[in-house]
C-alpha cells in the first residue's frame, strides 16, 4: 500500500475513534451512575415518589406514569393523523397538494421544539384556560411526532405502493381496497413509524417544561392535575446542585435510555 | 369514470388528516407572529439589537442569546465536521463490513438520544472532565480567564457537537453512498488508491456537504436543553469561548415560566427570530439536497 494511502485511512480511522470516544465515556457514566443507585435503591425505585432535597435516596414512580401516560396520549392523538397523512402522500405523491404537504412537514421537523412548547402554552393554557394536565402536554408532544412518524410512514409505503398497486388494480379490487391492502403489506413499516416517533418525543423536554410540574411529585390525582416527566425530572434535578438529588437524575437518565434503545431495537428490526 | 371519482372522493377524504399537517405549522407560525407584535411595537427592533435585561424598566434586547446562538451553532458545526465527513467515508469506503453495521445503528440510535441526556452528561462529567484538561490547557495558553467549573460557549459547542455528528454523518453516508459506482471503478482502473478515491469522491459530493450541514446548522441552533444545562446561562456577549453565555432557546427555557407583562411578548419575538434563522436554514438547505450532487 502507498503512504498516501496509509495517511487516508489511518486519518479516517483516528477521527471516527476520536468521535467514539466521548461517546464510550457518555454510555459509561450514565449506565455505572445509573445502575449504582437502581441497585442499591432496589426494585422500588420504579414505584417510590423522589426523595425530598439532601435526604436520601428515592424513586422516579410518579415521573415514569406521567411519562408513559403523556406520551401514549400523544402516540394516540398523532398516530391515525400520520398514517392517513402517510397514506395521502403516497398515494398521490405527484399532486400539488402533496408536496406543500411535504414541505410543511420538513419545515415541521426542523422546528424548535421549546417553541412549540411555548405555543402551545399561550394557546391552550391561556387563551383555552385548559391549565397544565397531561392533555395540553400530550398535544404539544403530539404535534413534535406528528412529522416525525408522517415522513416515516409514507417513506415505508412508496415501496410496496409502487410493487402492488398495479397489480390490485388488475384484479378489480376499488382504490379504498387497494389502499387497506398496501397498509396491510407495509404495516411493519407503519408500526415502525409510530415507534421511531414514540422514541422521539419519550426523552424530550423543552416541549413539555413549561406544561408540566417539576414539584408535582405525586402519582395522578385527577385528568386534569399537572403531570411531570421522566426528562423534566433529570432537567430539573441536575440543576438543583443537591447530590441526591443527581444521583436520582441519574438512574431517570438509565432508565430513559434502556427505554429509547429497546424501542429502537425493536424499530430496527421490524424495519428489516 | 366511476373508479374515478371515487378516487377523487377518497382523495378528498385523507386530504382532511394531511392538511392538518400544514395547519398546525400555520397555527405554529401565526401565534407566534401575533404574540411577538407587542413587544415589537413598544421596544422595536431593539429586542435584536441591544443587550439589556432590565425587568425594572421593563427594557429588553436579547442580542447576547443572538450571538450566544449564533456562535455555538457555527462552532458545534465547525467541530462537527471532520468527524461527520470521517464517519460517512469510514462506514462507505474503509470499515470492515461487520463493524459497519454496528457503526450505523451506533449512529442512528445516537441521532434519536434524549438531548437532556446529552445535557445532564456534559454538565456533571464531560464539563469538570475538560474543565481539568482542555479548558485549562487554553487558559494557560491564551490566558483566558475562567470563571465557572466548565458551563461555557465552548462546552455547549462541544455537546452540541457531539449531538449533532450522528445526524450530519447519516445524511453525509447517505450522499457518499450514492456517488456513481463508475467513479470507483474509473479510479482502481487508473491504479489509484484510496487517497484519490476519498478525495474523488468527497470533491463529488461538496454541495451535499453544504446541504447536510445547513441542516446541522438549523438543528443546533434550535437546541434547548442539552444547551440550557452546558452554557451558564448568562447574558454576555465575549468573545472568550470560556464565558458563559446564553442562546435563545436557553433564555426562553429559564426564563419563560416567570415572564409576565411585555417580558412574555419579548420571549415570542426571539422565538420568531430563532424560527426564522431555523426555516431559512432548511430551505436552503433542501435546495441544495434536492439537487442532489
Amino acid at each position: 500500500m502507498r503512504v498516501k494511502d496509509a495517511v487516508i485511512i489511518s486519518l479516517i480511522t483516528s477521527l471516527v475513534i476520536l468521535f467514539l470516544l466521548p461517546i464510550a465515556f457518555l454510555f459509561y457514566t450514565v449506565i455505572v451512575n445509573g445502575l449504582k443507585v437502581i441497585i442499591s435503591y432496589g426494585p422500588r425505585f420504579f414505584i417510590d415518589l423522589p426523595p425530598n432535597p439532601g435526604q436520601g435516596l428515592g424513586g422516579i414512580g410518579p415521573a415514569l406514569e406521567g411519562s408513559l401516560y403523556m406520551v401514549s396520549l400523544a402516540v394516540l392523538i398523532s398516530a391515525p393523523i400520520s398514517v392517513l397523512a402517510g397514506v395521502f402522500l403516497s398515494f398521490f405523491e405527484r399532486s400539488k397538494i402533496a408536496s406543500s404537504i411535504r414541505a410543511s412537514l420538513e419545515l415541521l421537523v426542523e422546528f424548535p421544539t421549546i417553541v412549540v412548547g411555548i405555543v402551545v402554552f399561550e394557546v391552550l393554557v391561556i387563551q383555552f384556560g385548559l391549565g397544565l394536565n397531561g392533555i395540553t402536554a400530550a398535544t404539544a408532544l403530539a404535534i413534535v411526532m406528528l412529522p416525525y412518524s408522517t415522513i416515516q410512514i409514507s417513506e415505508a409505503l412508496r415501496i410496496p405502493k409502487k410493487l402492488y398497486e398495479e397489480a390490485a388494480y388488475s384484479l378489480g379490487l376499488t382504490t379504498w381496497q387497494v389502499m387497506k391492502l398496501i397498509m396491510r403489506i407495509g404495516r411493519r413499516g407503519i408500526i415502525n413509524g409510530l415507534l421511531i416517533g414514540f422514541a422521539k418525543i419519550i426523552g424530550e423536554t423543552a416541549p413539555v417544561i413549561f406544561l408540566t410540574s417539576s414539584t408535582a411529585n405525586l402519582y395522578l390525582q385527577s385528568l386534569t392535575t399537572p403531570v411531570t416527566g421522566i426528562p423534566v425530572l433529570i432537567y430539573t434535578y441536575a440543576f438543583s446542585g443537591y447530590p441526591n438529588l443527581n444521583e436520582v437524575a441519574w438512574g431517570a437518565s438509565f432508565v430513559l435510555i434502556t427505554i429509547v434503545t429497546i424501542v429502537f431495537v425493536i424499530a430496527r428490526k421490524l424495519a428489516k | 369514470m366511476i373508479i374515478k371519482r371515487k378516487r377523487e372522493r377518497i382523495f378528498y377524504f385523507l386530504l382532511i388528516p394531511s392538511s392538518l399537517v400544514v395547519l398546525t405549522f400555520v397555527l405554529l407560525l401565526s401565534v407566534l407572529v401575533y404574540n411577538s407584535i407587542p413587544a415589537l411595537d413598544t421596544l422595536g427592533l431593539s429586542i435584536y439589537t441591544k443587550n439589556v435585561w432590565d425587568p425594572v424598566d421593563n427594557q429588553y434586547g436579547g442580542l447576547a442569546a443572538i450571538y450566544g446562538t449564533i456562535v455555538t451553532g457555527v462552532l458545534s458545526v465547525v467541530i462537527s465536521a471532520p468527524f461527520a465527513t470521517a464517519i460517512a467515508v469510514f462506514v462507505n469506503d474503509i470499515s470492515p463490513k461487520k463493524f459497519r453495521s454496528f457503526l450505523i445503528n451506533l449512529s442512528d440510535l445516537l441521532a434519536a438520544f434524549p438531548t437532556v441526556i446529552y445535557g445532564f452528561w456534559g454538565l456533571l462529567s464531560l464539563g469538570p472532565f475538560l474543565s481539568h484538561t482542555l479548558f485549562a490547557f487554553l487558559d494557560s495558553l491564551f490566558g483566558l480567564n475562567r470563571i465557572t467549573n466548565g458551563p461555557s460557549i465552548l462546552l455547549a459547542s462541544i455537546v452540541l457537537a457531539i449531538m449533532i455528528t450522528p445526524f450530519a454523518s447519516s445524511l453525509l453516508r447517505e450522499v457518499y453512498s450514492q456517488v456513481p459506482r463508475s467513479i470507483d471503478e474509473a479510479v482502481y482502473s487508473l491504479g489509484l488508491g484510496k487517497w484519490e478515491l476519498v478525495m474523488l469522491k468527497l470533491s463529488y459530493i461538496k454541495r451535499a456537504f453544504l446541504g447536510a450541514y445547513a441542516l446541522a446548522f438549523g438543528r443546533a441552533v434550535g437546541e434547548t436543553v442539552a444547551v440550557s444545562l452546558t452554557i451558564g446561562n448568562i447574558l454576555n456577549i465575549s468573545p472568550n469561548l470560556l464565558d458563559p453565555g446564553y442562546t435563545i432557546p436557553s433564555l426562553i427555557i429559564s426564563q419563560f415560566g416567570t415572564a409576565y407583562g411585555i417580558q412574555y411578548n419579548v420571549m415570542f419575538a426571539l422565538a420568531l427570530f430563532l424560527v426564522v434563522i431555523g426555516v431559512a436554514f432548511v430551505i436552503i438547505s433542501r435546495l441544495i439536497l434536492r439537487v442532489r450532487l
